[in-house]
């Protein structure tokens, strides 16, 4: 998504951006302590 | 009696949107540190499961590595402020590390790349050093801002060309491709001596060079027109224009300005390193790139802070290094660090919609 593409974006598709990109944090995240936690615990 | 239902119920419908709002706003913390939360706890586990991560020699160690990778992840965060990025800074470091090498060898190596050459003077070396990352860098930003090219391809483009340099200049005369080491004791005990211990560790030298060059960024981004110009051009290349500012010239002083910061690096790895080939400063952008997004240095232009660049560079040194105290193999360690690199540009991305 360009910059431009954002800044002219209407509302409600930053707002579904705003819910895809918690998904993709949340998970990304979970991955990561599901990664760690496999190491640790080994 | 009726009336005091009322007043009840908006009391009580108040109180829930205050719940909703203290909620609400506890849930956007979590999202937008839970990286930072996520590293702060894997710091702390591996502390528990191997003591020793966080003893002095260790410390010093990460801080070691951190200063080595510094100098390069501030260049990128002005390039990555500029809404750009830099991916030839790798193969930069990696040939000014072995011109230095091959310029600093000790005269009585036996493998000497030029045999006939006297080693010569450190800071001449150093100048020839800087030369040479300060020209790709002006290549780089003559490019991206005069043809208005964007400077993932323009550094796509040097960064193939600077290897290609590379494998020619380590195939000069009887080198036939082999790494240059056996280098100058003058030239080691320069960037590796130390006149400073902590218990029995000594603090190697590059980390002052390193603190110096930190500080005179703070200084050149925070009290100079041409760090508010940065900001600037990065944020609105067009408002910029418009207040006076001469956007071609800034970015190509970006460009050139972290092409010294790249040519300091590979002097600093060369010597560091001891044995320099062609792999030298391989992938080191990736670690640089990701360091800067970590310590909060914005995709979407104009945001960035020195102390964020040494957050996130200590911050990610300090998960690789506890990585092998927990024994992951390096296989893993780039899965790993793609997914930091992922997370931090959503979370970035995600700070600059919730502003709009």
């Amino acid at each position: 998504m360009s910059k431009e593409a954002i800044d002219k974006g209407m509302f409600k598709g930053a707002r579904i951006s705003i819910k895809v990109l918690d998904a993709t944090i949340i998970s990304g995240i979970i991955i990561l302590s599901t990664i760690f936690l496999y190491y640790f615990f080994r | 009696m009726e009336k005091n239902q009322r007043i009840q119920k908006k009391f009580l419908d108040g109180l829930s949107l205050k719940d909703k709002g203290g909620r609400q706003k506890i849930r956007e913390f979590l999202i937008d540190n839970s990286l930072y939360i996520f590293l702060i706890g894997a710091i702390i586990a591996i502390e528990i499961y191997s003591p020793k991560f966080l003893s002095v020699s260790s410390i010093i160690n990460i801080i070691s590595l951190s200063a080595a990778n510094l100098p390069i992840a501030l260049g990128i965060a002005g390039c990555i402020i500029l809404t750009g990025t830099d991916l030839s800074a790798g193969r930069i470091v990696g040939l000014v590390a072995c011109v230095s090498a091959s310029l600093l060898q000790a005269s009585g190596y036996q493998n000497k790349m030029f045999a006939s050459l006297p080693t010569l003077p450190i800071f001449l070396v150093l100048f020839i050093a800087l030369g040479l990352g300060a020209l790709v860098g002006l290549v780089n930003g003559f490019c991206t801002a005069k043809f208005n090219l964007h400077p993932f391809i323009v550094t796509l483009s040097t960064q193939l060309i600077v290897y290609g340099l590379l494998l020619m200049y380590l195939n000069i005369g009887t080198n036939n491709g082999q790494s240059i080491s056996g280098l100058d004791n003058s030239y080691t005990s320069f960037i590796k001596g130390s006149f400073l211990k902590i218990g029995t560790t000594p603090i190697p030298n590059f980390v002052w060079y390193s603190i110096i060059i930190t500080v005179i960024m703070w200084f050149i981004w925070n009290k100079t027109v041409f760090g508010k110009n940065m900001f600037a051009v990065g944020s609105n290349p067009e408002a910029a224009n418009v207040s006076g500012v001469n956007v071609s010239r800034t970015i190509i002083l970006v460009f050139m300005l972290a092409g010294i910061l790249y040519g300091v690096t590979g002097f600093i790895e060369s010597a560091r390193i001891g044995s320099n080939s062609a792999a030298t400063g391989l992938n080191y952008e990736l670690d640089a790139i990701a360091a800067c997004v970590i310590g909060g240095v914005s995709f979407v232009g104009g945001i960035g802070k020195i102390r964020g660049v040494i957050i996130g560079v200590v911050l990610l040194r300090i998960i690789f290094v506890g990585l092998t105290f927990l024994s992951i193999d390096s296989n893993m360690q780039y899965v790993i660090k793609g997914l930091i690199i992922l997370i931090a540009c959503a979370i970035d991305m995600r700070k600059y919609l919730v502003r709009k």
